[in-house]
């Protein structure tokens, strides 16, 4: 429910937008966007791993995963009136490695050291509504909002103990986000986009490039992919 | 511009791409080989770091990494290297923990190595706790003289631990061997704790020549204070010959009797039926005289003036100081001991004496003489002490069981009897030098008896062999006992073929007061030919005789056989061994 309120906010902002831009602007026709950025995936993490003996390892692998590169495309056909309908493309994908963790195999006797390393990538396709909107004296700044509904596909890579897994699934997920282009030449302008990007995974199927099995999760252990990202990249406008 | 937007599309299209190798699952299909390492890491709590190195030779210039390691080893670094020479190291120090004192070792755990294309080798970690043992040598230094019998040492542990011995140099002339006769040298041996090794040393004299000879018998173990040790040793071998103080003596022994105020030992032998009277101030047969018929007892008078030489159907009576015959005794059985009562009559055992006739009562002024016997005054037994300066005798039976003693009253001459107890005290009695205490053959100390004493007799001491032996009812086999009044010592004789520890006769000296053991004195062997080989001989003490200072003592020996648990005199070679007892 608390990711729920964000993407409200920025749709409403984006309605706002698109109303004053209606009255005076001349839109292109479409509007396709390519941009590059970091996330923060904000899911609360495990506390407290069982039978993980150095937990600052641990904890700062799971810090590293928080952060994510970014790379998202859209492509809008705009209307008139300042709004825009079209497709979201997004790949995130976030890393991180732990070398030496010292586990307990809780035999009363050893400790195991292994090597740690996790890489999760989600793609993200879904149908975009957006609304777009010119200020400035030159009417070459546009204030930008979309909201996109779609499908999300996981793949994590992980290797604990010297084996190593392949994690999928897929699931529904939505992006909403809010930016400004600079439109420099007719053709072609820079953005900056700040957006959130919500996504679970709770039907996994876990690999070992022999066998594979289903898992359902719950609750409190589905892989949540959701994130906050600030990306910035080059649009390009086909005009009227 | 369009190119642009499909370079940002192929961009796009590789990130997808690249995020779809599934290759690294390929990893997990790779088999890995286990090996353990034949070794064992031991090891023990360590603050600091320390640095372990294991050498493997076929492993060279090659990385590894520890995957797994027990709890209580902290490693510096888990990754290390394997150098040219397939030394590995790595450093580690080690948690306190707590450990029992036990033999066998503590399992901790293992360390596993991913060694760089190799596999993982297991390292088994154990730690020993063995306590604190202690290496106590007894006796040290080891002196093993002339003897040729084995002589006994220990090695004990005598702390709270587990104690290991290796005994890695022995010399040459020297064997030891445990009591089973299997050779230690070089065998490890596990003492648990407060416990002993009993060890025996056999000396090898052969082709050796005549000398002192030392050396020193080296024993390695894991006492934490000295983990090697050296026993002493030392060992003679002889001159071909007997010493000084060793007198050879003509015939078969049959008889002695030693008179403490001159220091003469009278011998009689059955050969030639010889008495001789040697004087222990020279180291000389001063006198000797020859008897008429077969001699098988000597006694000698309370008063030391008077010798009685028992024989077949006679008895002489001799004076002691000429060893000349007084008077001749005919007698109609074989008289084995006699006892001068000082109230004008002998008493006479009987050879073989039984229920009928023990002993008899000879009137040296009417000359009769009275059997004695259980039917006719219940006097029982041929063995008579007579107590000193009482007209009192004790008597006892030689060959039955239990022995038992009978107090008869000689007031008159002819004893009457007062009491008898059915015990066993041996089929010889002592007597302290003022009679007041009586010592049997057994080495049961008692009060001398009176007709009050109570039945059976309270024990007032024991004479034990060694100051482990038990208190045993029924004594110790003693051959021979001597009472020195000067030097407040019982002298013994001990040997019995049951006895592993001691299975040579040995010489005992135990204090008179506490009858507790003052020193055992070792007796030479006997350089002899017997059956046309001459050698050293073991011999057998039959007779011991403390001189009157108690500087010396004398012993009648013969010869033993090299086999103590057949102890058959093989030869007759009796002899005498003057021994100085005076340190």
């Amino acid at each position: 429910m608390k990711q729920k309120l964000p993407i409200i906010a920025i749709l409403l902002a984006g309605s706002l937008f698109s109303l004053t831009a209606q009255a005076v602007l001349d839109l292109p026709r479409f509007r396709i966007s390519a941009s590059g950025g970091l996330g923060y995936l904000f899911a609360e993490g495990q506390e407290n791993i069982e039978g993980v003996v150095s937990r600052e390892k641990v904890d700062q692998l799971s810090n590293d995963l928080r952060w994510a590169t970014l790379l998202n495309g859209d492509i809008h056909y705009l209307l008139k009136e300042g709004y825009g309908v079209g497709v979201k493309y997004i790949f995130q994908n976030t890393s991180g490695e732990a070398p030496e963790v010292v586990l307990d195999p809780y035999d009363g006797m050893h400790y195991i050291v292994a090597d740690m390393w996790e890489k999760d990538y989600i793609h993200f396709t879904g149908f975009s509504f957006g609304t777009f909107s010119a200020v400035g004296y030159h009417q070459n700044v546009y204030l930008t909002s979309s909201l996109s509904a779609g499908y999300a596909w996981l793949r994590s890579e992980v290797s604990v103990l010297g084996q190593n897994r392949l994690i999928t699934g897929s699931n529904f997920a939505m992006n909403a986000d809010i930016g400004a282009d600079y439109r420099f030449h007719p053709q072609l302008g820079i953005g900056v986009n700040l957006g959130a990007f919500m996504g679970y995974f709770d039907q996994i199927n876990i690999t070992d490039g022999i066998s594979s099995l289903e898992q359902k999760l719950d609750k409190d252990s589905r892989y949540n992919a959701s994130s906050i990202h600030l990306s910035l990249g080059l649009r390009y406008y086909i005009n009227r | 511009m369009r190119p642009l937007c499909s370079q940002l599309l192929v961009l796009l299209f590789f990130a997808f791409a690249l995020s779809c190798d599934d290759s690294f699952l390929e990893e997990n299909n790779k088999l890995i080989e286990g090996f353990d390492l034949e070794a064992i890491l031991y090891v023990k709590p360590s603050p600091e770091f320390t640095e372990v190195s294991i050498t493997l030779s076929e492993l060279k210039n090659k990385d590894f990494k520890v995957i797994q390691y027990p709890k209580i080893i902290h490693f510096e670094s888990l990754k290390g290297h394997i150098d040219e020479s397939g030394r590995m190291t790595f450093r580690i120090k080690v948690d306190p923990f707590e450990s029992d004192v036990t033999i066998e070792p503590s399992y901790l755990g293992d360390i596993i190595l991913d060694i760089e294309n190799f596999g993982y080798l297991s390292i088994g970690v154990a730690h020993h706790n063995f306590g604190n043992p202690i290496l106590k040598l007894n006796p040290q230094p080891l002196d093993l003289g002339v003897s040729r019998t084995p002589e006994l040492f220990t090695i004990q542990n005598d702390g709270n631990g587990y104690l290991f011995i290796t005994i890695t140099d022995v010399p040459s002339w020297v064997n030891i061997t445990t009591l089973n006769e299997e050779p230690v040298k070089n065998k490890t041996y596990t003492l648990h704790p407060y416990s002993q090794l009993e060890l025996m040393a056999v000396c090898n004299r052969e082709n050796m020549a005549p000398g002192v000879y030392e050396g020193e018998i080296v024993i390695e173990s894991n006492d934490l204070s000295q983990s090697r040790y050296s026993l002493q040793v030392q060992m003679s071998v002889r001159e071909k010959g007997n010493p000084d103080n060793i007198i050879p003596l003509q015939g078969n022994v049959v008889d002695c009797e030693f008179n403490k105020e001159t220091n003469i030992l009278y011998i009689a032998e059955s050969n030639e039926n010889k008495i001789y009277a040697f004087d222990l101030a020279t180291s000389t047969i001063v006198k000797e005289m020859t008897l008429t018929r077969n001699v098988y007892a000597l006694s000698l008078s309370e008063d030391n003036k008077t010798l009685f030489a028992g024989q077949s159907a006679k008895v002489s009576v001799i004076d002691a100081g000429s060893l000349t015959e007084l008077s001749a005794i005919e007698t109609d059985f074989i008289t084995t001991d006699v006892i001068d009562g000082e109230n004008g009559y002998y008493y006479f055992s009987k050879k073989e004496g039984d229920f009928s006739t023990y002993f008899y009562t000879y009137n040296t002024t009417t000359g009769e003489i009275t059997p004695s016997g259980t039917y006719i005054d219940q006097m029982e037994g041929s063995a008579i002490l007579k107590i000193k300066h009482k007209p009192l005798l004790l008597t006892t039976r030689p060959n039955s069981s239990p022995n038992g003693l009978t107090l008869g009253d000689i007031t008159n001459g002819i004893p009457t009897y007062l009491k008898y107890w059915h015990q066993s005290f041996g089929e010889r009695l002592w007597q302290y030098p003022d009679g007041s205490v009586i010592v049997g053959k057994q080495g049961i100390v008692f009060k001398t008896p009176s007709v009050n004493t109570s039945d059976p007799i309270s024990h007032i001491g024991s004479l034990k062999p060694k100051t482990s032996s038990p208190e045993d009812e029924f004594g110790y086999k003693y051959t021979w006992l001597e009472l020195s009044g000067t030097t407040k010592s019982i002298w013994g004789v001990y040997h019995t073929i049951h006895d592993e520890e001691m299975p040579y006769p040995r010489i005992i000296e135990w204090d008179i007061n506490t009858y507790q053991i003052r020193r055992y004195v070792d007796y030479e062997d006997y350089y002899t030919t017997v059956n046309g080989v001459t050698d050293f001989y073991i011999t057998m003490p039959h007779y011991l005789f403390a001189s009157t200072e108690g500087n010396r003592i004398v012993l009648v020996k013969n010869l033993l056989s090299d086999d103590p648990y057949h102890p058959a005199i093989v030869s007759t070679a009796w002899h005498l061994e003057i021994i100085d007892v005076s340190n």
